[in-house]
Order: structure tokens, then sequence, then C-alpha cells
């Protein structure tokens, strides 16, 4: 807490004249100062997350130098006809020197109702009457958290469940599920003494008997849900503290992911410096074929033209060996082997002459197999020699060689960036967390079902207490006993407040969309907007002019919706009373900003807003509100541990 | 501070829901419960002896303005 000393804030008392301004920049205050409103009710301050504040942190630093270790809030409030004084004090323990725990201090609340001192135990439940501490996030409101109404929109949002549940605690929904559950024990006590009573009535032993056999499993059975409750919600605080703990290592923990990634992506650069520097020795053995290469290039030419002419000549050869071996026949034969005819001796002289010269030209033209076969192979061997273009892939290698060098850098300087990035923290402990929290997490998920199983026996089990209950309940001899009526009027109580619960639930939702389509209808520039279309757990979501959703929302537009929700809840399920805004314009522009100002301090009777300049600029920006301006305070710095609050002349 | 809700929805469904499915109740009983619940909403679930006690005694006067005999049993 910035603040030492005393500090004395009057809010503002005329009704046309409700509102205060307090302006302080960054870090000066304001969230302290609703801090300390908070604090005085409730005992405790919230910080980021809504954690609770170490009692030990709140204390002035400065104070706490000057020996001062006395911490107190004093507020003055007017309810239901009644003037209150409430006094919280935190006070170093005598034996204590330097407080480094909330043990370290002793503590004491005080109420006054009417001047007259309200005895210890009834103050919270006093307190509550007015200003219930379920419900407080709709009167001592942090502007920052304004977005998280947007999880309400999200089906099964654990976020948004909590919220849901402080809507309906500010709605009174509660009020019918405590009564349900408040008859369902006296209905329990109830029937066992009917049990009782009935045990010895004649004609109703077996009845009595069974009934109170279901009793003693439904008692063990709502132990079970109890003890499962318990586990969950144990669970659930330990989870808490885990996602709190790894949300704040977060970026650590994805700066270790991703120097895991990248050293994996150095081990492989590395490995592929390896193969490649492998292949370029592999490569230089055999350089010599380059130097060679243009005899080579010759000698493959050579062989080429060589192998081609031994290949004509051994086509001309076998083609006049069977144009001889033709002529052979038909010398032979005498006779035309297409026409049969007997050949002329002219004719037949002719063919010999032919035939002589065939032989003739073949008796010259030899070719050499052997020849054929070993320019074949010598080309083969050659060619071979010149496909390896070693040169080429050299220049390959060395080209793929300098882009690993320049990545290996990149990526050893990142894995460096990284290593100081999570130097000091023990990521083995953040993994063992995550690991726990996961682990949590599924064990949370098995408690539900469980609860849900046993939930679904204990209504098995009442209803069959509730058919018993009409037997004994029909029989004369049963009706007369006192714990019959004391059964009979609980269970119709108990069945009421249990069947009101939905259709109030239904009823709020229809309250509470038409008042916050009011507000939002009010407060957006968007005049095309028809209103607000309100979903099971109070999410809202923005109807156009045809009464479609519209589905893409700016910050400023969620923004304005959360109040209109925060608006219609109030104005269904309180009546209006002093709102203390925290930074509430943040995303907002200017006409916007102008609409809130002017419309909440109708819906509210002290409306206290806790800005920075970058919210509202003085005294321009205060224009629709100037006339409903009750008082103005100034938080201001004195060092950077203390920060005094100045009331404003108006 | 806030000193009351302004339309109380709760009590209007309570009243409803029972001239439907428990006419036989009075509707000053439920209101008188429900009044108990609201005064002790806030309580915390650890702590509902005050609930339960006020109800129970409300319950014990209503039976005993009944026509059931005090301390009868069958």
């Amino acid at each position: 807490m910035p603040f030492k000393g005393q500090t004395k804030i009057a809010f503002p008392q005329e009704e046309e004249r409700n509102v205060m301004m307090v302006f302080g920049e960054n870090m000066r205050g304001k969230t302290s100062l609703l801090n300390a409103l908070r604090w005085g009710f409730y005992g405790k301050a919230l910080g980021r997350h809504l954690r609770e504040i170490p009692l030990h942190d709140l204390h002035n630093k400065e104070a706490a130098r000057e020996g001062d270790w006395t911490m107190e809030v004093r507020i003055e409030f007017s309810a239901g006809g009644h003037h209150y004084t409430l006094l919280r004090r935190a006070q170093k323990k005598p034996l204590v020197v330097q407080p480094s725990r909330p043990e370290d201090y002793s503590l004491e609340v005080g109420l006054q109702k009417d001047s007259v001192a309200v005895s210890g135990h009834a103050i919270e439940s006093e307190i509550n009457r007015y200003a219930p501490e379920q419900v407080s996030r709709f009167f001592l409101f942090d502007g920052e958290l304004l977005q998280e109404y947007e999880e309400l929109l999200i089906e099964g949002s654990e976020q948004g469940k909590g919220i849901k549940a402080a809507i309906e605690q500010v709605l009174g929904v509660p009020t019918l599920i405590n009564g349900r559950s408040d008859l369902g024990t006296i209905l329990r006590t109830a029937q066992r003494q009917q049990s009782k009573d009935l045990a010895h009535v004649a004609g109703l032993e077996l009845q009595a008997s069974k009934q109170a056999s279901i009793q003693s499993k439904l008692d063990a059975l709502e132990s079970d849900v109890k003890r499962l409750g318990d586990k969950l919600a144990q669970t659930k605080g330990s989870r808490a503290v885990l996602d709190d703990d790894l949300e704040k290592v977060d970026s650590v923990h994805r700066a270790k992911i991703r120097l895991d990634a990248t050293r994996e992506r150095q081990k492989r650069i590395v490995s592929e410096q390896d193969s490649i520097r492998q292949e370029r020795l592999l490569l230089l053995r055999d350089a010599w074929r380059d130097v060679l290469k243009p005899k080579l290039e010759a000698r493959s030419r050579l062989l080429a033209e060589k192998k081609d002419k031994l290949s004509l000549r051994a086509q001309e050869k076998n083609r006049l060996e069977a144009q001889a071996e033709n002529t052979k026949k038909l010398l032979d034969t005498s006779k035309c082997p297409t026409c049969e005819q007997t050949l002329e001796s002219a004719l037949r002289g002719r063919m010999g002459r032919v035939l002589g010269e065939l032989e003739v030209q073949l008796s010259v033209m030899a070719v050499d197999q052997k020849e054929m076969s070993d320019i074949t192979a010598e080309l083969r061997t050659v060619n071979d020699l010149l496909s390896k273009s070693v040169a080429g892939r050299i220049s390959e290698i060395e080209s793929v060689t300098r882009k690993l060098e320049i990545e290996l850098t990149r990526v050893e300087n990142e894995a460096e960036a990284l290593e100081s990035e999570i130097r000091g923290y023990d990521t083995a402990e953040i993994a063992r967390k995550r690991v726990l929290r996961d682990g949590l997490l599924r064990e949370e998920g098995q408690l539900a079902r469980d609860i849900e199983i046993v939930t679904k026996s204990i209504d098995s089990e009442k209803r069959e207490l509730a058919i018993i209950a009409r037997t004994f309940q029909d029989t004369p001899s049963a009706r007369v006993s006192r714990s019959t009526a004391m059964v009979k009027v609980t269970s119709s109580l108990e069945r009421v407040f249990s069947e009101s619960i939905e259709r109030l639930r239904d009823e709020l939702r229809k309250h509470v969309e038409a008042r916050a389509s009011e507000a939002f209808k009010s407060l957006t520039t968007q005049k095309s907007y028809s209103g607000l279309e309100i979903n099971k757990n109070y999410g809202l979501k923005i109807l156009d002019e045809r009464g479609s959703h519209v589905t893409v929302r700016s910050a400023g537009a969620e923004q304005i919706v959360a109040l209109s929700l925060i608006d219609g809840l109030a104005r269904t399920g309180r009546a209006a009373g002093p709102v203390v805004m925290d930074t509430p314009f943040g995303r907002l522009d200017l006409q916007h900003r102008d609409n809130i100002l002017r419309y909440l301090p109708t819906t509210t009777s002290q409306l206290i807003l806790l800005v920075h300049g970058g919210e509202i600029r003085r005294p321009r920006d205060l224009e629709p509100v100037a006339s409903r301006i009750g008082a103005s305070y100034e938080i201001r710095e004195v060092n950077a541990r203390h920060s005094r609050i100045e009331r404003m002349e108006s | 501070m806030n000193d009351s809700n302004p339309v109380d929805l709760a009590l209007q469904t309570l009243v409803a829901v029972a001239r439907e499915c428990a006419p036989d109740l009075p509707e000053d009983l439920i209101s008188r419960v429900y009044s108990i619940e609201r005064a002790h909403q806030f309580d915390a679930a650890n702590d509902r002896e005050h609930a339960s006690q006020s109800l129970l005694r409300l319950l014990e006067e209503f039976i005993a303005g009944s026509d059931v005999p005090r301390g009868s049993n069958a």
C-alpha cells in the first residue's frame, strides 16, 4: 500500500451529486484504495488473478521503516436505517521484530450499529446483510477484470462457472439452494423420528424398518458426496495454486520448449555437417576424373564412332549373307519360290553371276566380333567415368556447408539467448508441476463423475423415502404423530424449494436479459444493435437490427456488454447501492465513455470512479457528468513508496 | 448500502410453484421460510446451524399451531 499516516475520504452524500472522482496515474494507488475498502469489509486485499495479497505485503514500507507497524481502515456507512462504524486493524505482534508472514500480526475487527457494539460472531453476517463478500465483485469492481465476462459465452469454461456462481449469488439463487438443503436436513431428522415413532405401531413395523434402512443408506451416501466434494474442492484449490505458479513461469516453460527444439536442431545440423564432410572426402578421392574429362570425352567420341561403323558393317554383311543364301536356294531348285515356274537357263546364268559377286563381297567383308565387344566395354567404362561429375557435386556441397554454418551460428545464438532467459529457474521443477497439474485435472474429472453417480443414488433413495412417507400419510394411525406432520410439511417445502430453483433461474435470466439490454442500448453508440440475448450461463450475445447474433465483437463492445450485464444483475438482484469502479474505461472510445458517465450515476446510489489521465482528461471529458460530481480527489505521489490522497476543490 | 431486493422474484417463484405442487402449504409459511433463508444466504456452507435452528423452530411452531397434538405419537 502506498498510503501512510491518516487519509480520510468523504463519499458524496447528495442524491443528485452522487459521483466521486478519484484521479491517479498508474502505480499511485487507485487499486490500493479499492483494496483498502475490501480489506476493511472482508479482511482481504486482492492482487492479480484475484489472489489474496498477504497481510505483511500490504504494509506501507516507509511507515514500517519509521517503526509504525499498525494498519487500520475505518468505514462509516448507513444501511437499513442504521448507522454503522466498521473498524479493522492489523498490528505487529509484540515479540515480532520484522513481520514476514500474516501470522506476525494481531488482527482486530469491530462494528458498531447505531453506536452499539455488534458482537464478534455477528459482525460478518451483519456486513453480509448489506455488502456480501460473495457478490462484492459487482460493487467493488476492477475494470481490468471486465474481459472475464466473455468466459460466460464459452460452454464448460472453469472461469465461466466461477463467474456464473457469483452471478447467482447476487441474484439470490443460493437462497433456494440452501433452503432445499436445510429443509432436506430437517426432513431427514424428522423421518428418523418417524421411523422410531412408528416402529411399534401394528401394521407399520415393516415400512418403518425399511424407512430406517433407507435413511442409513442415505446418510452414508451423503457422507460420500460430502467427502468427494471436499476432495474435489481441495483438488481444485491445489490445481489453482499450481496454475498460478505455472502461469508465472509460463514464459520460462515456453522458452525451455524452444530451447529443447533449438538444441535438437543444433544436433541435426552438426550431424548433417558430418555426413556432408564424409561425402566431400569420398568425392575428392575421385576428383582425378574431372582432370581427365576432356581426354575421356574424346575417347568416348572415338569409340562411339568405331562402334557405329562396326555396327553398320555387320548389318551390311548380314544383308549380303541373306541375299546370297536366297540366290543359292534359287539356283539349287531352279524354281521361282513365288510362282513355282522353272527358271530359264539364261536367267540361271545371271543368277549364278550375282551369287559369285556376292561371295566375292562377303569374302572381303570381315566383322570382328571381339573388337565390337571390346569397344562396347571400353565405351561403357569411359561413359561411366564421365557420368559422375565430381566438381558439380562438390560445389553443391560447399553451398550447403555454408548455409549450414550460417544456420548453426543462428541456432547457437538463439540457444544461448534462451538459456539466459531460463537461467535461475528450475525447469525440472516446472516440468514436475505441469505433470502434477495435469494429474489433478484428471482427478477433478473423475471426482466430478463419482459425485454425479452418488448423487443419482441419493435421488433414487429419496424417491423411495417419499413413497414410504405417502404411505404413512395415508395411514390414520401414522397421520396423528407429530413426526409424520413434520415429515409432511418439510417434504412439501423441500419439494417447493427444489422445483423453484430452475424456474427462478429462467425468470432471472429473462429479467437480467431485459435490463442488460436496456443498459446496453443506453451505452452503445451502435444504434443498429437491437439488444442482448442471454444464455444459460448468463453470457450475453449482441443482437443486430434483424435479431441475429453479432459474432465479431470489438474489445470495446465486450466491455460495454460486460458493464450492461453488471448493471442488469445489479438492478435485478439488489437495490441501487454504492459502486466503486477501478479503471473502468480502459478499452472504450470517447463516445462510449460519455454514455457510461451519463448512465451509471442514474443506476447507483453512489458512484466512485478511480481513473487515470489516459481514461479521463480533465475538465473536458467530465462534461457529461460534471453536474453530478459531489467530490473529487487526486492521488499524488510523494515518493515511490508513498502517495497522498488530496481533496480537490470543485 | 443495499437494503433489499427490488423485485423478489425468488419469493414470487416459490409461491407460484407451491400453488401447483403443494397447494395445502400456507403462503405465509413459505414466505417465513424464505425470509430465514434470505437472511442466511451468505452464511458459510459449514455454518448453516443458525438457519437450520431458525427453520426448525418455525416448523415446530407451525405444527404446534395445527391439529396435531403436542408430544403425540402413534
